[in-house]
């Protein structure tokens, strides 16, 4: 018998679970989801997916036996970094929520339904939104309701009502409503003006309703029956209503950074060959760019091949980010919303069914660019606990290093005392220098600023 | 175009009904959290599947009057 590592957030679903062997990941079938399975395969319906890429596609394992009662196991393709809802822009939620109804719409035709329209069944591969769980189709039965209603309003409607009808930092709610927002407190948050929208009138102000009309009512039900043209009609109509959906953003903070920087165009350049002068160096398989902005440097790493997430705390240069990379096509690049002064938490069940952003680690390449100043000054953090977190979540670490004479940093102290005795480019080597060596530093010119390359110390040394 | 507003109107109409509280049906309850979240969604598929068969009504209608015109117009011509 093989031995197997649960993984961590399955565990809800009695049609099978996930687990690790050999540092690769398995799904084991449970016996009482075989019919559905069979089915899945037979129709056609799976085919049909994952030829769209809608639906991740696996391998059926012949010789692997664990210990439990099962009835296959199959090897999904493997996603390279788990993400979040909570750490998508609009539109890529927009998209995630598309893509379930998509799903939904195609299973239909092979007879079948989904039963989970939960947003962490959606992750994001070769930069489309993509269906992770295979066990997640039923048989439809003409007359059944569509079951995961609730949960698709929650997961998917309320945040994106939220943040299209009334401010775009309402979607973080979803970090601390795991099974998605309310819909009475998404109702009570939407403006008024939503009521003349059908379908946020109709899928969360009536659906809240509804909710707290049917609320400890002590009726007993005699049928659930639905026609397939008011549950097929239900479908289109929460398609059309997302579809319709759109954020009209103002300026944020970071929005046109780019061209707000004191860089001159060949400084700028200089910049744009160190740090691929660093991927030559350190050649990396995968790279995490904090603080990417919209994704300059994001893509000299993806253009090369590397898997890369580009995180920004800001929505706006994440929501850019993305939809360049959907112009583009791009398949290497994922942007992502981080704080890094309260990077995404593990939360969940026994605060271990989501995991935080170091537990997704170490990457291989850190590039943290024009942001040292940032956390330094406006957050107030020593360069040792910035040297000793970097060093936990990477090997490399290409980061650049601004004086306190450059005009971004002084723009950044006009409005507070400068107690920052211990910002100089000494103080910075030597916390940095504590955890990692220098491959190369080279100043950029016509900047004032450092760029280093740094390897990690082993602790072995 | 007509067709898209008398949907619009029709639909607005039915939204304001919903929250009017009449389409709430006690019969159809049972004890569950997502009994009101299984009954709005009854009420929606339902005004949904309405407002598509009326749609397709209508442009049948605008379908058989176009060509009926349509013909006339030919056999003007003639």
């Amino acid at each position: 018998m093989t031995k197997f590592r649960r993984e961590r957030s399955s565990f809800r679903d009695t049609s099978g679970f996930l687990f690790f062997h050999e540092k690769n990941l398995y799904r084991a079938i449970n016996s009482s989801y075989k019919e559905e399975y069979d089915y899945l395969i037979s129709s056609g319906l799976y085919k049909k997916l994952t030829e769209l890429h809608l639906l991740i596609s696996h391998t059926e394992m012949e010789n692997l036996e664990i210990d439990c009662n099962y009835y296959k196991i199959i090897k999904p393709e493997l996603i390279s970094f788990i993400s979040y809802p909570y750490e998508w822009s609009f539109s890529q939620l927009k998209d995630a929520a598309l893509t379930t109804l998509e799903i939904q719409k195609i299973a239909m035709k092979y007879g079948m339904t989904l039963k989970d329209a939960s947003a962490f069944n959606v992750q994001f591969y070769n930069g489309k939104p993509i269906f992770i769980d295979t066990l997640s189709f039923e048989k439809y039965n003409e007359g059944q309701i569509w079951k995961p209603y609730r949960q698709f309003c929650q997961h998917f409607l309320a945040p994106l009502a939220l943040m299209s009808k009334k401010d775009i930092r309402l979607g973080f709610l979803s970090k601390t409503f795991i099974d998605g927002i309310p819909l009475d407190l998404t109702a009570k948050l939407l403006p008024k003006t939503t009521f003349g929208n059908f379908g946020i009138a109709a899928h969360i102000h009536a659906h809240s309703k509804s909710q707290k009309h049917y609320e400890n009512k002590d009726v007993k039900i005699k049928e659930r029956t639905m026609s397939k043209r008011s549950f097929e009609g239900l479908i289109g109509n929460l398609y059309s209503s997302i579809k319709k959906m759109s954020w009209k953003y103002k300026k944020t903070e970071w929005g046109d950074y780019y061209s707000d920087t004191n860089y001159t165009e060949k400084s700028f350049e200089e910049k744009k060959k160190i740090v691929l002068s660093a991927l030559d160096m350190i050649k990396p398989k995968n790279v995490w760019d904090m603080g990417a902005n919209i994704g300059v440097f994001s893509r000299l790493s993806s253009s090369k091949g590397i898997n890369t997430i580009s995180f920004d705390i800001d929505p706006l240069a994440v929501e850019k980010n993305y939809l360049m990379c959907l112009q583009n096509q791009e398949q290497k690049i994922l942007p992502l919303i981080l704080d890094l002064t309260n990077p995404s938490p593990s939360i969940g069940w026994d605060n271990n069914e989501r995991m935080s952003i170091s537990q997704r680690g170490p990457v291989d390449a850190v590039f943290a660019l024009a942001l040292i100043h940032h956390m330094a000054i406006s957050n107030n953090l020593p360069f040792n606990k910035l040297a000793e977190f970097f060093s936990k979540i990477c090997k490399f670490l290409v980061i650049e290093f601004i004086s306190k004479s450059d005009s971004q940093v002084q723009r950044l102290l006009l409005t507070r005392e400068d107690i920052f005795e211990d910002y100089n480019q000494e103080h910075f080597e030597y916390e940095f220098f504590k955890f990692f060596k220098t491959l190369k530093s080279q100043k950029i010119l016509e900047s004032g600023r450092t760029i280093y390359i740094l390897e990690k110390i082993s602790s072995k040394n | 175009m007509l067709n898209m507003k008398i949907s619009q109107i029709f639909f607005t109409i039915l939204t304001l009904l919903l929250f009017s509280q009449f389409s709430f049906p006690n019969a159809f309850a049972y004890i569950d959290p997502g009994s009101g979240s299984i009954i709005i969604q009854m009420i929606i598929g339902a005004l949904v599947g309405v407002g598509i068969a009326v749609k397709v009504f209508w442009f049948k209608i605008k379908l058989r009057l176009s060509s009926t015109f349509n013909k006339n117009d030919s056999n003007d011509q003639i």
